[in-house]
């Protein structure tokens, strides 16, 4: 299964932005996994745990919560708009339809603890940048 | 403190894709991305489709497995130009993983290339390789509830090439209903009953028309 490579894909995109963030400590990833997604949640959680001991931003009670996104069928015969993860509307039995959804794996978001702010102050934005 | 990201993780590789795709077609070279179960017969139909193909285009392969060069060595073996990709383990190939086929294979001139997936229903059709198509195999052996069972793949495929038909009078494969639950995916995809002796050349009749009017379809992942 490939969720180990996802996952470490979704970990190291966090990193970048926990850095950016000045977060010290990560407690909880949102992800969003469509139903319809080849990543399954039971291996991704997997996949998590594994993983966790290779981020000192991680520990045992990081959490990794994930949204299940059902899978919603577009009809264009019939306008049928509604669950259904294969192609053929349920209403009327067209395959000329669309999936709008199911499909996704996105980052919502992530939860952490800002560092402490440091003793020295920062600099204050150089002098001559910008407008007044 | 929460940060908002709505990242899409996919985005990642699909961007690697995005390249190889412009690499392809910078280099007038059509790609087909092979994929199906393990011992569905995929090296075989490339076997068989690549002596009728080589008479009208240069024709080469890339070979994505988990650990072995067996069938890049059968591919070889019929004279054509082959890359190995050896995933050390990964289920599917990548995009990252075809760049460095193509890198390899650019001194040859190729117009025709394929690429065959790791044996695997499930993670390949996640992965978008920069391909213009890709062409499903499934063996009669597998049994019929293959299509229904793994959608994302069925979904995601241009063509269904059915091997081993010859077979069928042993399975309790139904090439009627396969052919409902293939066509239930997405209409208008042409679906390759294959056997010993038969439907090969109609498929690569597909093939050959694809490339010539340089297909692409969208990617749909
Ligand atoms: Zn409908």
């Amino acid at each position: 299964m490939h969720e180990a490579g996802l996952m470490a894909s979704v970990l190291e995109i966090i990193d970048q932005s926990r850095v950016e963030n000045n977060i010290r400590r990560v407690t909880e990833i949102t992800l969003k996994v469509g139903v319809l997604n080849g990543a399954l949640p039971d291996a991704l959680q997997f996949a998590f745990d594994a993983l966790r001991s290779e981020y000192v931003w991680l520990d045992a009670s990081s959490v990794l919560r994930i949204e299940s996104v059902p899978a919603i069928l577009l009809c264009f015969e019939c306008q049928y708009q509604g669950p259904g993860s294969e192609m053929t509307c349920p209403a009327c039995q067209s395959v000329l339809t669309q999936l709008i959804q199911g499909e996704e794996f996105d980052i919502v978001g992530f939860d952490g603890e800002v560092d402490e702010p440091s003793k020295y102050p920062a600099l204050q934005e150089p002098l001559g940048r910008g407008g007044h | 403190m929460h940060v908002d990201l709505h990242q899409d993780v996919w985005a990642l590789n699909n961007s690697e894709g995005n390249h190889n795709r412009e690499w392809l077609d910078d280099h007038k070279m059509w790609a087909v991305n092979i994929m199906g179960s393990p011992g569905a017969g995929k090296t075989t139909l490339l076997e068989h489709l690549l002596p009728i193909l080589r008479k009208d285009f240069h024709v080469g392969v890339i070979e994505g497995d988990v650990a072995t060069s067996k069938d890049a060595l059968r591919i070889s073996a019929l004279g054509i130009p082959v890359i190995q990709l050896e995933t050390q383990g990964v289920c599917h190939l990548d995009g990252r993983m075809v760049k460095s086929g193509l890198r390899a294979l650019e001194p040859l001139h190729l117009d025709l290339l394929f690429i065959e997936n790791v044996g695997n229903l499930v993670c390949p059709a996640d992965f978008y390789l920069g391909e213009h198509a890709r062409l499903g195999v499934l063996s009669t052996v597998e049994g019929g509830d293959k299509i229904v069972k793994y959608p994302t793949l069925f979904r995601r495929i241009n063509a269904l090439a059915i091997t081993k038909t010859d077979l069928l009078p042993f399975t309790d494969f139904d090439m009627d209903q396969a052919s409902k639950d293939f066509a239930s995916l997405g209409a208008g995809r042409p679906l390759f009953p294959l056997s010993k002796n038969e439907g090969i050349s109609d498929l690569a009749q597909w093939i050959r028309n694809m490339a010539l009017n340089m297909s692409t379809t969208e990617q749909d992942v």
